[in-house]
């Protein structure tokens, strides 16, 4: 009953102070999806202005493959001003009011046929770089390829020449064996999957981990600042319920704040998939669902390692908080403590495996317990059992230990009377 | 128990780093009694009620709470005590009936509890109100409030009206007094406000430099040492000290 309501008293202080309220939940469902909205806007500004932005096409060769470039661009949605003029293409481009052109010079169509490339230009006039208008030309330039290919069949077709074979006569077929598992795919297919399991899933759990630690040290810096340490410490209860409160009031805070990243930065992903989808991506897609084979065993595995470092994060909080005379020094002294230890081998180990490196920096890693949580996420997500055991038991391990100093500091006098500020030091003599 | 002392501090030191802030500071309170700690700022009254209210530790020396050792028996010193430090705060975002609701739950009360301390407050309708608005006479009435509904046989009570205007410093006096003298509840402050201690105090120490330089009645000890009042008695006694 009296857990529950210290529990209260914790969701309700920090769900209210701004830098949790803002910081951790309102920011991350306001922010993702105004720069979704913002990229939206501007590629569908791109996309319009690509639309009704006229071109030039200066038809000097007037033939059979110039009449073919047309109908086709034409078909991709390009609206055409075609003139059949000769002249200097930049004053064609001031008389005609363009600010892009295609030239299609003469003999176009007679260097094709026999057997020469024929060459078409752009001529793009802008007063200023901007995204957009890049955007513009590299679709431009991005359609004419594919309408080179276009004609490129058409004409193999006329020859009676295979065109498909001619230009890929070779075909590169991987087989892949992952611990006894065939993977039939290219190694750049392999390597998007292996780098959607090392970045995307571990990037979600350390959100999660590295928000419930600032929530911790705020949970206890929030105490010292608003000085209603004194009477929570004597009340009739045990240190330990009080902190045990404070970490269950932290991982709600944190588990709410992942939830509001976890919508704003998927509204966010989908302003670009839905526009920046290609075929490309498309077609790949499926294939990569089905490597990525999350099994309920499996989520339940990432379950138990995001509970141990939720845990790691929050001892490492309350020892900030604890240390630090506030609000600010507690969430400064927690990023820290966990920003070095999550970011360092995150980093290393996206780039090459732990067993690569040299024997001390090995050693130097699995001294940071945040290694063994990036190892059996990998080693989870790849169905590496013995892996996901030794990495649990030497999380669990670092777990205890945290916790019993932030315990230990937490019970003692420290709590009260220690405050670090930007490496500094002091007990405060209250007399 | 007949004998039995509400406080009883016995030589007791403590040191931050190599300062020394206690130098074998002894006093008893008798159970019922408004006690008084009296000093200027720095000569250790805070430390004391720290170490009273098992927030931190001795360096050296005994205190017993009702005869229970405030560092081995630290749990039922809390279930005894209630403290209200010098500048505690509020918990901003609870209105002032949630702290009151909390703190009723957490030691096992009742709504009596908590309409007992919403009297005690006499914050009217303003106890609905989130408790980062209060003024600061507000703050110290609910927390005074908090400190007494739990019916303490022991409140240890920092500066109890310090930076209060008259209003709330009668209320809050009024109100210690009302607790004593009725339900028996032994009170054991600190005020730099001499007329406050005279008031309210049966006993008092004078605290100087950590340890104790008088103890007594306030009108025997103005007999005893001739003066007027307790602030020429404070000076007098520094002096000799």
């Amino acid at each position: 009953m009296s857990f529950a309501a210290l529990v209260y008293k914790e969701l309700k202080e920090l769900l209210m102070e701004r830098t949790i309220l803002i910081g951790i939940i309102v920011m991350p469902l306001i922010l993702f999806p105004m720069l979704s909205f913002s990229a939206n806007i501007g590629m569908s500004a791109a996309t319009q202005t690509m639309q009704e932005m006229s071109i030039l096409y200066i038809d000097e060769d007037g033939g059979e493959f110039s009449k073919l470039l047309q109908e086709l661009l034409t078909s991709y949605g390009l609206r055409l001003r075609i003139i059949n003029a000769d002249g200097e293409p930049l004053s064609l481009m001031s008389q005609y009011d363009a600010d892009t052109a295609l030239l299609v010079p003469r003999e176009f169509s007679e260097a094709i046929v026999a057997g020469k490339k024929g060459e078409v230009k752009l001529y793009a006039k802008t007063d200023e770089i901007s995204i957009s208008r890049l955007r513009q030309l590299s679709t431009l330039n991005r359609l004419l390829s594919l309408a080179g290919e276009t004609l490129g069949r058409e004409l193999a077709q006329k020859q009676g020449i295979n065109y498909e074979f001619l230009r890929t006569p070779l075909e590169a077929r991987s087989t892949i064996i992952i611990r006894g598992s065939i993977f039939e795919g290219s190694p750049e297919l392999l390597s998007q999957v292996f780098f959607s399991i090392m970045f995307g899933v571990p990037m979600v759990v350390l959100l999660v981990t590295i928000t419930a630690g600032t929530v911790a040290a705020t949970s206890v810096g929030l105490e010292k600042e608003a000085k209603t340490l004194e009477i929570l410490l004597t009340l009739p209860m045990s240190r330990m319920k009080i902190l045990a409160s404070k970490l269950v009031g932290s991982v709600i805070i944190a588990v709410i704040g992942a939830a509001a990243f976890t919508i704003g930065f998927s509204i966010y992903l989908g302003a670009f998939m839905n526009v920046g989808a290609d075929a490309a991506m498309s077609a790949q897609a499926p294939s990569m669902a089905g490597l990525i084979n999350i099994t309920p065993s499996s989520v339940l595995l990432i379950g138990i390692i995001l509970l141990l470092a939720l845990l790691l994060t929050l001892g490492l909080g309350i020892l900030a908080g604890t240390l630090a005379g506030d609000v600010r020094g507690g969430q400064q002294l927690s990023g820290l403590f966990t920003g070095p230890l999550i970011f360092f081998p995150f980093l290393i180990l996206l780039f090459t495996d732990l067993e690569a490196l040299p024997p001390t920096a090995q050693l130097a890693l699995m001294a940071d317990p945040f290694t063994h949580m990036l190892q059996a996420l990998r080693a989870a997500l790849s169905g590496d059992l013995t892996l996901v055991a030794t990495s649990l038991a030497a999380m669990a391990l670092f777990v205890v230990l945290i916790l019993g100093v932030a315990a230990w500091l937490f019970s003692g006098e420290r709590l009260v009377t220690m405050k670090i500020r930007l490496g500094k030091a002091a007990r405060e003599p209250y007399t | 128990m007949i004998n039995e002392k509400a406080v009883e501090v016995d030589n007791l030191t403590r040191y931050f780093g190599s300062r020394q802030v206690l130098r074998g500071l002894s006093f008893t309170v008798r159970p019922g009694e408004i006690f008084g700690l009296i000093g200027p700022n720095g000569a250790g009254k805070t430390t004391c009620f720290r170490i009273l209210a098992t927030i931190i530790k001795p360096s050296g020396g005994e205190a017993r709470i009702f005869g229970h050792d405030v560092v081995r028996e630290a749990s039922e010193v809390r279930r005894l005590i209630s403290y209200l430090p010098e500048e505690a705060g509020v918990y901003k975002n609870l209105s002032g009936l949630d702290f009151l609701k909390l703190t009723a739950r957490i030691y096992g009360g009742d709504s009596a509890m908590v309409d007992e301390a919403v009297a005690i407050s006499g914050l009217g309708d303003s106890i609905n109100m989130r408790m980062g608005a209060y003024s600061k006479g507000m703050r110290r009435r609910i927390l005074i409030a908090r400190a007494l509904m739990t019916q303490p046989k022991l409140a240890i009570l920092d500066e109890p009206t310090s930076g209060l205007d008259v209003e709330h410093a009668v209320y809050v006096r009024d109100i210690i007094k009302h607790y004593a003298e009725k339900r028996g509840i032994t009170f054991l402050i600190s005020s730099h406000n001499m007329l406050e201690v005279a008031y309210l105090c049966s006993r008092v120490a004078f605290i100087h430099r950590g340890a104790i330089i008088a103890e007594g009645n306030p009108e025997d000890l103005l007999k005893q040492h001739r003066v007027q009042n307790l602030e020429e008695l404070f000076l007098k006694i520094r002096e000799e000290a």
